[in-house]
């Protein structure tokens, strides 16, 4: 049997979280500083940024929690596409609500071995008005686990 | 730079500033941000026992470098959707280039609005990611200046068409809810 398909439409996981400073300091570090710890001292230090960026969006959701739930093992799992509708800016202190969906799971032969996709689509709302939408398309290389139906 | 939709084009194209060498530091602080730790992106020996010639780039960096690129490079614009797809693996050193051009333009419900293609090259010219951004613009400078925010606004129109598809993704939710219950009711466990 395979877990993911059972939850084809289901959510998955949901979760409150609260975005702190910390967050955007670590991800401008990481934009504007691609080595901070690195043997030149960094001359001058860039404005953080005010809004967490698109492409992070999709992965405020706990994705451990999500490969888990799946049956996924994190060895095996690659980012095939990521798409993301943002219509409001998420920045410091903002509370989300996050949710999200197993939308579809399929498994493809490829030339010797199977992949296996799951497509996940995550909503993130902000003092209740939805603020993005965020859909990954999960590759799993050598397909889903069979696990033995007791 | 600032863009405005009365200015642009179909074809205008987008240089995007390259980016340096993708450090495994980055890497690491990239992981510990999104906490998806696969040895597939620090783990050499591991990547090569699986395939793969050494460990490589979370693929979701090269997205959110292109992302801050475009950005810099338009100032004033809202892109309120994004699609990437990854072709190839960047390894860690890589050297990436963006380049854009403008697909279409147009106005939808008084929005005017721009699809962007994006894609990222590595220093061998292969091309590693491509997206396709659909952006908010200003018509002109005078709408900018009217508007008195830094990037347009998303109307409440478009906003409903989102609206919906969390609807759909919840009634799917119920659906499947309501198709166990009854299979319980007539075969009780």
């Amino acid at each position: 049997m395979i877990k993911a398909l059972s939850l084809i439409g289901h959510k998955i996981n949901s979760q409150n979280i609260t975005i702190e400073q910390g967050f955007l300091d670590s991800i401008s570090t990481l934009i504007n500083h691609p080595n901070p710890f690195g043997r030149q001292p960094i001359d001058h230090i860039e404005e953080t940024i005010e809004s967490v960026p698109r492409a992070f969006l999709g992965s405020l959701i706990s994705l451990p929690s999500i490969y888990n739930t799946l049956g996924l093992n994190v060895r095996n799992v690659l980012l095939s596409r990521e798409r993301i509708v943002s219509h409001f800016p998420v920045g410091v202190r903002d509370e989300l609500f996050l949710s999200s969906f197993l939308k579809d799971a399929y498994e493809q032969q490829a030339s010797s071995t199977p992949i296996g996709f799951c497509i996940v689509h995550t909503f993130g709302f902000k003092a209740k008005e939805l603020a993005f939408f965020c859909e990954k398309v999960l590759a799993i290389r050598g397909g889903f686990e069979r696990r033995k139906n007791k | 730079m600032k863009l405005y939709w009365d200015n642009l084009e179909i074809g205008y194209k987008l240089l995007l500033q390259e980016t340096m060498p993708i450090t495994r530091v980055q890497i690491a602080q990239f992981l510990g941000i999104t906490k998806d730790f696969s040895p597939l992106y620090v783990d050499d020996d591991y990547a090569k026992s699986v395939g793969f010639s050494q460990s490589f780039v979370p693929n979701l960096l090269p997205l959110c470098l292109l992302e801050d690129a475009f950005l810099d490079c338009n100032q004033n614009v809202n892109p309120i959707s994004i699609c990437a797809t990854f072709h190839r693996i960047t390894r860690p050193n890589d050297r990436l280039t963006g380049q854009g051009l403008l697909l279409q333009h147009y106005e939808k419900n008084g929005e005017y609005l721009a699809c962007f293609e994006l894609w990222y090259q590595n220093q061998n010219l292969d091309v590693v990611m491509k997206a396709s951004a659909l952006c908010l613009l200003f018509k002109n400078i005078e709408d900018e200046r009217a508007a008195k925010t830094p990037r347009p606004l998303v109307k409440r129109e478009r906003h409903k068409e989102l609206l919906e598809l969390w609807q759909k993704a919840e009634g799917e939710k119920e659906d499947l809810n309501m198709k166990a219950s009854k299979v319980l009711e007539t075969d009780p466990v």
